[in-house]
């Protein structure tokens, strides 16, 4: 990897337009944060060691229901698991040869920069786009801290009257609606959601949530293949 | 409450760089086992989905399996306002104001 500034820039610039949705995201997960009984220094910590919204969320949510510690580590785990498909698909396109690189490639691997570089080497071909991803990464990286240190600062003076908990699942009404590409999607949407109002409720430990969530995965994969014609559902 | 938090904190944070990183590492991309690859892609629906559900059709202070007319309302509007506007703002704000006018209101 050569040290490119036009690139670095030119990857700040393609995230630009999802300052306004990482940034009221961030803001929510400092809320809840603080609503969840964590400090500032916690609810930053957070953001700063985790850097994964929607797991941040979930475990906060957990850790309020008075979840057990590996409930609560196990769900996180398993809303991050898509991070191994980004990581096995863009490993190619980043600079993985500079053994000091790789630490900070993995800790800036987000939804947003991991999309905009494959739609760049889509259009543009294999090559090292390490700087134009580092320019998404280190951008986002600054908009989440400063949204989440934000949240929790507002969380403070916030009074609970205002329900402002409920932001949390509008936010990820927001998130979930780009993941419904195909009709399997929206199977395994409708199917963890159901689970989960019936789960969550009533299964022993707090484990409903994972248990939805596996729900969710399995009516997927058993209905995906006839549910969506052939070609709509790209892996 | 500060160790359970700063554990989940940390070990969350070790395990999601360690999933990051899993390819990364080996310093080379590879591909997953096809039902592997399967499962993964419907992740983010499902986890998603599961994690909204009992939020939007519960009311916090209600009974089991109560349903919350107001939460269901506000929800189905910003939904309709995310589908329409892929904007998480102002999904928040819609969202949001319902809850708050059908609260008042009822």
């Amino acid at each position: 990897m050569s040290w490119d500034r036009e690139e670095f820039r030119r990857g700040f610039r393609s995230v630009l337009p999802f300052v306004f949705g990482v940034f009221p995201f961030a803001v929510v997960a400092g809320v809840a944060a603080i609503e969840t009984g964590l400090n500032v220094v916690q609810a930053v910590g957070m953001s700063m060691i985790v850097f994964a919204g929607a797991s941040q969320l979930a475990v906060l949510q957990l850790l309020q229901d008075g979840a057990p510690f590996v409930i609560i580590l196990a769900t996180g785990l398993i809303v991050n698991l898509r991070f191994m498909m980004y990581s096995a698909s863009i490993a190619s396109l980043l600079d993985t040869r500079t053994p000091w690189t790789r630490p900070l490639l993995a800790y800036m691997l987000i939804d947003q920069p991991y999309a905009m570089t494959l739609a760049r080497a889509r259009e543009d071909g294999d090559g090292d786009y390490t700087c134009f991803f580092l320019g998404a990464g280190v951008f986002l990286w600054g908009v989440w801290e400063a949204g989440s240190l934000l949240g929790a600062l507002l969380g403070d003076i916030i009074p609970p009257s205002l329900s402002l908990g409920f932001a949390v699942p509008l936010t990820f009404t927001a998130l979930l609606i780009p993941n419904l590409k195909a009709r399997s999607d929206v199977a395994a949407a409708v199917a963890g959601g159901l689970a989960a109002a019936i789960f969550v409720p009533i299964v022993p430990l707090r484990a409903g949530l994972i248990l939805a969530i596996f729900t969710g995965i399995f009516v997927g994969v058993v209905a995906g293949p006839r549910l969506d014609r052939r070609g709509e559902a790209p892996e | 409450m500060t160790l359970l938090v700063w554990g989940i904190i940390i070990v969350l944070g070790l395990g999601t760089f360690l999933l990051k990183g899993s390819f990364l590492f080996r310093g080379r991309g590879g591909t997953l086992p096809p039902l592997v690859r399967r499962m993964l892609r419907y992740v983010p629906s499902a986890a998603i989905a599961a994690i909204i559900a009992p939020a939007v059709v519960y009311a916090p202070d209600g009974a089991l399996f109560e349903l919350s007319g107001t939460r269901i309302a506000a929800v189905s509007v910003a939904f309709l306002t995310a589908w329409k506007t892929r904007n998480i703002g102002l999904t928040l704000v819609v969202g949001m104001s319902v809850l708050w006018a059908v609260s008042c209101l009822g």
